[in-house]
């Protein structure tokens, strides 16, 4: 064990070779690369994915996914019942690869981290959340008819709903896939959850909801409904889901919940101070924008439009106070980097950005 | 006192769900009103411990931006609750925060995360009044 450490030029941390295991596991848990690589090394960890696993195990959700084997990623679930409680994570009752259990919301929240792993490492071969092999943990049944799901920066966590507004919130796989995408983005472009760079946040979590959902039902462009939370409002709610990246402001129309205000396009931008800035309502703008670049390029919209997208959250250059319109530049150069710059893919990019007002029909032209 | 409380966002910032209410403790004991039409009259006790929930002297000198940038760092999708205390010398202060602040509340003015709390049970009895409006 020693051994190998030194030959990682750990030479001067042969301090390692003398060290109780407790103190190496911590070592791993909280040193720098150089020294979590020698710790492991000297806590004698091969190479095989069980124990890639166990070293997943000391690491932690920060730097989980220090690839040790070079095998291939997978995924690694754990799901845990929350038991109405506000106490996370609560009892693990499924374990990755263990058989479905009698809990349906269980079951589907398995499914559904498993689903967005399998986009994101199949389509733009992200391993995991943070693009090093998060392991993915999720509590299901938080609080007593909790209307809500979200990712808190560890795990998911997802309300049962009330019964009265919100089905239990597992029931959407797309869902799932947006609340997941918000650690995607916090760790890439990280948009501010404010304005016009908070309804990107939420865009973007909507963009890769809706092609998880795409890509488990091997679903075109064409075939997909392009709601977001299809069947988690509950029954007696005039409504179909909670957004329409197709037709923004078209999904319900209920007199409790009022009507969907989200616009489909710049004229129709809404200000207000509630929701952070409207991000859930103006997010209608850029969800129809990608919505637009699909329908034109046709086919699966993971493929084209959904790689420029990926390519655009990656990109470094974009601000985290991105507008609407930074955020449409970064796609086009983006479609031109990957596609070319008189590519029909850059092309339907422009052009939806023009349909929905953020870039001018001039500037579209100008760029073009 | 008066205490003003707005509830938006969640995931999915429904506009018939935003709930706009007022807890006014010179309607004696105190009555809880939403711009929706419900109304609740609290019971004596229930008023004298809503009341003392919130330390004004200690609510007023919240900064909201330091409230922000631990908004900004938590999850995405929970319910914004804009909260206002407005006292009968005709001061008001307001704060913005997240339904998962209770803890971070409570550290700032103890009693302030329990009037969270209070504020979110509050939340899901106009949900039901609505619903029964329907």
């Amino acid at each position: 064990m020693c051994k190998v450490a030194h030959r990682h030029s750990f030479s001067s941390h042969s301090i390692f070779c003398i060290l109780p295991p407790d103190i190496l596991s911590n070592i791993v848990k909280n040193g720098t690369p150089e020294q979590r690589d020698a710790a492991m090394r000297a806590l004698g960890l091969d190479t095989s994915l069980r124990n890639q696993r166990l070293t997943f195990s000391l690491l932690g959700e920060r730097s989980a996914g220090l690839d040790v084997s070079g095998a291939t990623p997978v995924v690694q679930r754990t799901i845990f019942d929350a038991g109405n409680l506000q106490v996370l994570p609560g009892k693990a009752v499924r374990n990755e690869g263990a058989p479905p259990t009698a809990d349906v919301a269980v079951n589907e929240a398995y499914e559904g981290l498993g689903n967005t792993f399998d986009l994101y490492l199949q389509v733009y071969h992200r391993n995991s959340i943070d693009n090093a092999g998060l392991p993915l943990n999720a509590s299901v049944h938080f609080d007593q008819k909790y209307n809500n799901a979200f990712w808190n920066g560890q795990q998911m966590v997802f309300g049962d709903g009330d019964g009265v507004i919100f089905n239990r919130f597992t029931i959407a796989t797309d869902v799932i896939g947006h609340e997941l995408t918000h650690g995607v983005t916090a760790a890439e472009a990280n948009l501010v959850y404010q304005g016009q760079s908070g309804a990107l946040n939420e865009s973007i979590s909507d963009v890769f909801g809706s092609l998880v959902k795409q890509f488990k039902l091997k679903q075109t462009a064409a075939q997909a409904d392009w709601l977001i939370g299809a069947g988690l409002l509950a029954a007696g709610i005039h409504g179909v889901a909670l957004r329409s990246m197709k037709a923004p402001g078209t999904a319900y129309n209920d007199p409790v919940l009022g009507k969907d205000p989200q616009p489909a396009d710049m004229q129709h931008f809404v200000n207000t101070m509630q929701d952070n800035g409207g991000v859930h309502t103006n997010s209608g703008i850029p969800n129809r924008a990608f919505f637009l670049v699909a329908s034109a390029l046709g086919g699966n919209a993971w493929e084209r439009a959904g790689q420029i997208w990926y390519d655009t959250v990656t990109d470094h250059r974009l601000s985290k106070r991105a507008s609407f319109a930074a955020f449409a530049t970064r796609t086009s150069l983006n479609a031109a980097t990957r596609y070319g710059s008189a590519s029909v893919e850059r092309k339907a990019v422009l052009d939806a950005w023009r349909q929905v007002g953020v870039i001018k029909a001039t500037a579209s032209a100008a760029v073009s | 006192m008066r205490i003003e409380f707005v509830r938006s966002g969640g995931p999915a910032a429904f506009p018939g769900m935003v709930m706009d209410a007022t807890v006014d403790f010179a309607a004696n004991p105190g009555r809880v009103s939403e711009k929706g039409g419900y109304t609740r009259d609290l019971a004596s006790q229930e008023a004298q411990d809503v009341q003392k929930l919130i330390d004004p002297t200690l609510f007023f000198r919240i900064n909201n931006k330091d409230l922000a940038k631990k908004r900004e760092s938590g999850p995405r999708d929970l319910y914004q609750y804009d909260i206002a205390v407005h006292m009968d010398d005709g001061r008001t202060h307001s704060i913005t925060v997240s339904d998962m602040m209770g803890e971070t509340l409570e550290g700032i003015s103890p009693g302030l995360g329990k009037f969270l709390d209070w504020a979110k049970q509050e939340c899901q009895r106009i949900t039901n009044y609505k619903v029964g409006q329907r």
